[in-house]
Order: structure tokens, then sequence, then C-alpha cells
């Protein structure tokens, strides 16, 4: 009876023990806090912003391993000319023959909505024509503007040199006495040039694959007089883009960077950093993060990935400029986004601690040399809440009353 | 063999109800002020007597509230004590049910010889924890939370020797090794990703030594007085702060002392199983030094408590075998909130005690039901039931009959 009452009393404490559990005790220890006796105090929270200036630094670059050739006008990117290099070695078989026909074909992939005229629809089109490159190029070059090409085009066996470049014209007859040429060596061949030779009616850009997608490549086909072909594929291709525009715009690609100087001189020493942002308004009208084609046929994202860093010197013309310590990488669809605030992780912490100087920061594209994007935003003339700043929320210590 | 079988099952059971509410929180939410709320000293037994035993002999138990009483020991005795306080906090306009545990309080006595007893152990004088949060709004950013946490533990090592002078005086005295700590955690937290909680921290670490000494007399008959003297304890505190910036970290030095406490009582025993216990208890004001901000708040704090026990016999049915003890104490606290007007805790306590079977030992429950402060004087109030089960295990202290002469 004894040994059995105790064992029930015991466990039957366990049990409760087991099952207890406790509210917060919040709400009644506030009087505590409030009248001081506990006399701890977590440091209030504050919102720091400070505006920041923003610079838009040209830094060329180029695009030459893009998997698409594009030729036209998008978003203020106008992609002004193709470069193609062919190789002309002739097999074997084919040595000796000779040409009855030849055609520059273009692997177009994407171009814009037709326009609709009565029952049918007209293709996207620009004009083109075709000339001769005066000097190599190689896809590794830098190259933001048209290179020096032979003025007189090459023309079709007719003679004619305006084509016209669309999604179902993409194969052009030229002149087989130039592919003859090439291919024997007597004429010397950096390569052909694409050039629009007039301002469209309407933007857009018409993409074709370049040697990079690894099949169907920019080529010249010629037929023999024995109704054999042969193929001389693309072994170099670059396309020719430029960049002009006013306001905050990153471009990848060609390129552009946007660095963004600013002063924490109002932020409180003590300052405990929660989170800190750069905080920017899109301009998204004017942003992509890849062409229709790379998005449509390649698949790519459309996002445009940037990468912030601080530079090792707060000076555009220094080489410094160039290298730093990154911040944040992301990404963001930029003809979306309203606004993008970007987590500045530790950057505003060493700052205030004194383990970095403010050197500002550059925002540039993450696939500068990758692929071409644009992400444009509103300046410091902008209305208050659309200007570039800093935003810095932090907590004050905590304090403890009494103490020796 | 018989006892180990009964008690390793009851102890395991007793020690895995303690690891289980090792996440509860600890204390009246009082104890989040000063040093936290005082522990009395006092197994299951003396808190069913509401410690008013004082002036009790005790041959059962290690944990006493006088050291004195231990010399009556006759057998190695292994003593602990744990409670378990449930308890609902009131403000003007908010309720907080809470459930706490104490750390348990742990004594071994040895009787060196007739009459001496040794003993050592641990015991907590003051404990504090609570953990809570409050919204804060920051404009322009998300919500975000004040979150505190508070743990406090001023314990004692006691190293105690009880001496049996003659049948009518026991006298006792302790060697006790004071620390402990008082943490303060002020945090800023957002429930959002990619903000980061700031953090603040203080730390006091504790370390002191102090003496106690205490008398147990039996002028005539079945009356006794008892009385405790708690010496002054001047605490060595190393202080230090810790922030999310290092460089904002610091440490202090200094010293507190926690003044002499001294408690009297007498027990009466009417008839042979009816006792009548009474103490009076108390420690002046401590000086502020290190809680400057609760100066004009502390004042002395003191127990005045009252019990009474019916004893078991050895015959008779099983409720004549069973103790029965009822008491009723009002402690005052060194705090006073708000300044002036002290918080007083008034608790009516039961209990009783088993004869461990097999053997010496016992196992004690108590059970305390009380009020800490009041919503009109404090602003606050908490009702609080203390269930605590004290556990004693004895063993004779003896040579085996091989080991003799050896």
């Amino acid at each position: 009876m004894l040994r059995r009452t105790i064992h029930i009393l015991v466990t039957g404490a366990a049990v409760l023990v087991a099952c207890c559990s406790s509210d917060p005790e919040g709400p009644v220890t506030k009087k505590f806090l409030e009248e001081g006796t506990y006399g701890v105090r977590a440091g209030d929270t504050y919102r720091f912003v400070e505006s920041a200036s923003g610079t838009t630094v040209s830094l060329p670059r180029g695009v030459g391993s893009s998997r698409l050739l594009a030729l036209g006008d998008t978003s203020g990117i106008s992609f002004e000319a193709i470069l193609i290099k062919f190789d002309f070695t002739l097999s074997e078989e084919d040595s000796g023959k000779t040409i009855s026909t030849a055609f520059l074909h273009l692997p177009v992939r994407s171009a814009p909505e037709g326009t609709v005229q009565g029952t049918d629809t007209v293709p996207f089109s620009l004009p083109v024509a075709f000339y001769e490159l005066l000097e190599e190029f190689s896809e590794d070059d830098t190259i933001t503007s048209v290179p020096p090409y032979d003025p007189m085009p090459i023309p079709d066996s007719l003679g004619t040199t305006e084509r016209e470049l669309s999604i179902e014209n993409t194969d052009f007859d030229i002149d087989k006495s130039f592919v003859e040429e090439w291919i024997e060596g007597t004429r010397q061949h950096h390569g052909v040039i694409i050039l629009v030779t007039e301002e469209p009616e309407a933007l857009g850009l018409i993409e074709m694959n370049a040697r990079e997608v690894g099949s169907d490549p920019p080529s010249i086909r010629v037929e023999f007089t024995d109704t054999t072909t042969a193929a001389f594929a693309s072994v170099s291709d670059y396309a020719v883009a430029s960049f002009e525009g006013e306001g905050l715009n990153c471009v990848g690609g060609i390129a552009t960077r946007v660095y963004f100087d600013f002063t924490l001189d109002g932020l409180d020493e003590r300052a405990m950093i929660h989170r800190s942002n750069l905080v920017l308004s899109v301009r998204g009208e004017d942003g992509f993060g890849a062409t229709p084609g790379e998005w449509t046929i390649l698949g790519l994202d459309p996002s445009f990935n940037y990468y912030l860093y601080t530079p090792q010197v707060g000076d555009p013309a220094d080489p410094g400029f160039l290298e730093g310590t990154g911040v944040d990488r992301g990404s963001f669809v930029a003809y979306e986004t309203k606004t993008l605030r970007i987590p500045l992780r530790g950057f505003v912490r060493d700052i205030v601690g004194g383990l970095r100087v403010n050197t500002g920061l550059v925002f540039q594209s993450d696939l500068e040399n990758v692929r071409i994007q644009r992400a444009s935003f509103y300046d410091v003339t902008a209305d208050s809440l659309e200007k570039p700043y800093i935003e810095v929320i932090y907590s004050l210590p905590g304090e403890f009353a009494g103490g020796s | 063999m018989r006892r180990a079988v009964f008690v390793i099952p009851v102890f395991s059971i007793f020690l895995l109800s303690v690891a289980l509410g090792g996440a509860a929180n600890g204390q009246s939410v009082f104890g989040l002020n000063f040093l936290g709320e005082h522990n009395f000293r006092g197994s299951a037994r003396y808190r069913s007597l509401a410690f008013s035993a004082i002036a009790v002999p005790d041959s059962n138990h290690a944990i006493t509230l006088n050291t004195a009483s231990i010399a009556d020991l006759t057998r190695m005795t292994f003593s602990v004590v744990e409670v378990l306080g449930m308890s609902r906090a009131r403000s003007d306009e908010d309720i907080s049910d809470q459930n706490r545990f104490h750390l348990p309080e742990v004594m071994i006595a040895v009787p060196l010889r007739k009459g001496l007893v040794f003993g050592v152990g641990y015991r907590t004088r003051f404990l504090g924890r609570a953990d809570f949060s409050y919204p804060r709004s920051v404009p322009g950013a998300p919500i975000a939370y004040e979150v505190y946490k508070h743990r406090s533990s001023l314990f004692t090592a006691p190293i105690a020797l009880a001496w049996k002078v003659t049948e009518w005086i026991n006298i006792g005295c302790e060697l006790q090794i004071d620390r402990g700590s008082i943490r303060d955690y002020a945090d800023v937290t957002f429930n959002e990703g990619n903000f980061q909680q700031v953090e603040s921290m203080r730390s006091r670490g504790f370390s002191a030594t102090s003496w106690s000494a205490a008398v147990l007399i039996r002028p005539v008959g079945r009356f006794y007085i008892g009385a405790l003297w708690d010496g002054k304890v001047d605490y060595d505190v190393e202080e230090s702060w810790e922030y999310s910036r290092a460089e904002f970290d610091s440490t202090a030095l200094w010293d507190f002392s926690l003044p002499v406490a001294y408690g009297l009582g007498f027990a009466v025993g009417l008839t042979e199983r009816w006792w009548v216990t009474s103490q009076f208890w108390k420690r002046e004001a401590p000086d502020p030094t290190g809680f400057q901000h609760l100066e004009g708040s502390l004042g002395s704090e003191q127990l005045i408590a009252f019990g009474i026990e019916r004893r078991r016999v050895g015959e008779g049915g099983f409720f004549s075998r069973l103790p029965l003890r009822l008491g009723f104490y009002e402690n005052r606290w060194h705090v006073e909130f708000p300044p002036g007007e002290p918080v007083h805790s008034r608790f009516i306590t039961m209990g009783t005690g088993f004869q461990l079977p097999g053997g010496p030992g016992r196992l004690d429950l108590s059970v305390e039901v009380g009020q800490i402060g009041s919503v009109d004087n404090n602003g606050l109030d908490e009702r609080m039931v203390r269930i605590g089960v004290g556990l004693s295990a004895s063993e004779p202290w003896s040579r085996r009959k091989g080991e003799r002469g050896r």
C-alpha cells in the first residue's frame, strides 16, 4: 500500500512536470522595464537614410562568345554590325571543282513579330549589306565600333548589294568570284561584316546562330558544277554593340557600371547594424536581362544579374576602381522591378567599426563578359522617393543600469 | 537489495522530472529584479512547515533550516529536494501562466562519530529566470522585437560541521563557498531574412566565502530554541558587457555585500505527536552598490513563519502512520516595487512524508499555496502553487565485519 502510494505520487509529479508549459512572461514584466527596477533595456532602433549620388562609368567590353548574333536596336542598345570569318579550307574531293553558285547562310532564329498588311503578315526585316573586313578580328577583342571595311559591298550574282534580312530570308546569293578567290587565297579574307544600311521603321533585333551554338552556324554554301555542294562555316563571329543613354545605366557586355558615392557621417557611431541596403528605383522601361532570342530560343533567364562591390579606390580613373571587395550578388527582373533593395551585408558594419574605408559602391552586370543586359535607375535629380539612397536599420547598444 | 529496487526507480523518476523541466522558466516574475527570488533552505518537510522549523531536531534529513539539527543524524544521509512552481502572474491588463523549477538542493551528511556530523552540499540562495519579448515599430522597417533573457543564480556550497555538545545543546557551523552569476541579454531582432540580430549582454559573476553558525537548544522537555547566524557575504563581482560590436565590450570589478542574516525560532511539543514551530528571520537592507537604479527600493528582507506538525507513529492505520504538516509564512522581499512599497509573499503550506520501505529514509511532499505581491500595491501579483518533493536516503556509517581489525 505504502509503496504503491509513493510510486503513484512520484509518477504523478513526473507526468505533471512533463506536461507543463508556460506563457510568455512579456506583458506582465513590462512594469519592471518601464519603471526601471529591472534595469535592463534594449537599445532603441532607428532607420538611417542617406542619399547616394550615382555616376555611370563606361568600361568598354565585348561579348565575342555569345551564342546568338544580333542585329538591330533594342532598349537603347544598338547592335550595329555582325562580323563573321569563314574557314575556306577545301576538302580534297572538292579540290579542282568549279563553283556554280554561292550563298551566305545566316541562320536566323529570332525576330520581332511581323506587321499585318491586309491578309498577309509581312515579316520584320532589316536592310543589310555585306562588306569585306580590312583587318582581322578575334572573339576575344573588345570591339565597340564598326571596324574598317571595304566600302564596296559584296554583290550577288546579278550585282545587287541591298538585301533584306528576315526570319524568312536567310540565304543570300553572293558573287561566286569572291568565294573562289577566298578559297584560292588570291583574295585576303579577314572576314565579312554585315551592316544595317538604313534605319528600320521599327526597333527590334534579328538574332541568328553564332558558331558557339554548335550546329547550323553562319556559313557560305557553294554548289559546284557537278551539282555537289560544300559549306564553309564560321570560325569566328562577333556582334558589335554600342550604348548611349542618359541617367544611371548599367549595361552588361558593352559595358557600363554605376558608381554610388555617399557618406555615413550622419550615422550614430554606436550603431549596431541589423541590415543596410542600397535602394534603387528602377526605370523598368529600359531594362532587360537577355535579348528575346536568348530568352525564347536559348532559354536563358531574363533576369538582370548584378554584382555589387566596393572598389579599392573611389576614383573611376584609377585602375583600383575596377577591383575591390564583393558586397552582394543577385538578380532581378529589370523591366518589372520597381525598387531594388540590395543588402550591403557587412559593408556598413565594417565602415562603422573602422575596419573599412568608405570608397563607395559599384554596381555592375555580373554577366559583363557574357551577355548584353541593361538596368537603369533614377538618379539624384529624381523625386525624393526615387533617388538612390543608403538605408541602415540599426539599434543602439542595450542599456544596463547599475554596475561599478 | 529490496530497498535499492525501490529507491532507484523513484529517484530516477525524480531526476527525469527535473531534466524534463529544464526548459521551463524559473522563479517568480519578481525575481527579475535585484538578485532574484530568495530561496529559503530546507527539505520538503521544512517547506511544508512554512520554513518555521528552525528549532527542530532531525534524525532523517540532511537539508534542514538549522545546521545544528544534523548533529542528530546517526547514519550517512543523502537528501535532495526539488520544487515545481506553477503560477499565474497578473498585472492590471495582462495575465501570464508560468511553470517553473528550482534547482535541486542537495546535501550529504556523514556522522564522523556519535554527535559529530560533517556535511557538504549545494543550495541556491537567489534565483531568477525569465524570457520575454516585446514588439517594437520602426518607421520604414519591419516590426522589430526586443528580446530579453534573464538568468540569475547565486548559490552556495556549504561545508558543514554539527556537534551535539550535550543532550540539550547542538551547535553547527558552515563554511559557505558562494558563487553565481546574473546574466541579462537585451537583444533586438527582426523576424525577417537578412536582418541580423543585435545583441547586448551583461554578465555579473559573483564570488565569495562566508560563514554561518547555528545552535539548537532544548532548555526543558519538549521545548526547543533554534538560532541561525548567516554571516555577511562579501562578493567580488566581475562584470562584463558584450555587444554585437566587440569594440564596445568592457569589464569592471566591484564589491557587493549581502548583509548578515539571522533567524530565531522555537518548537514546542504539545504532545509526543503534536508540535508547534515558529521562526523569525531577517536580513538588513543591502547597500545598492551595483544596483544603483534600486536606490531607495531596497529594504530589509524578513520571514515570519508558523507551523504545526502531527508526527507519525509506528503503529495504527495507514493515515496514523503518516505525518501531517501545516504552516503559514510571510516573506517580505528586499525589493520594493514601486519604491517604498514592499513585496510580500504569503503562503499556506502543507505536506506529509513516507518512510522509505526497506530501511531508513524518507520521501517528503510539500504543497505551498500563496501569492507574491499584489496588484493594488505592487501593480502585479503572482498566485502560485509550489510542489516540493524531498528524498532522504540513509545508510549506517560503519565498517563491515571483515574490515574490523585491519
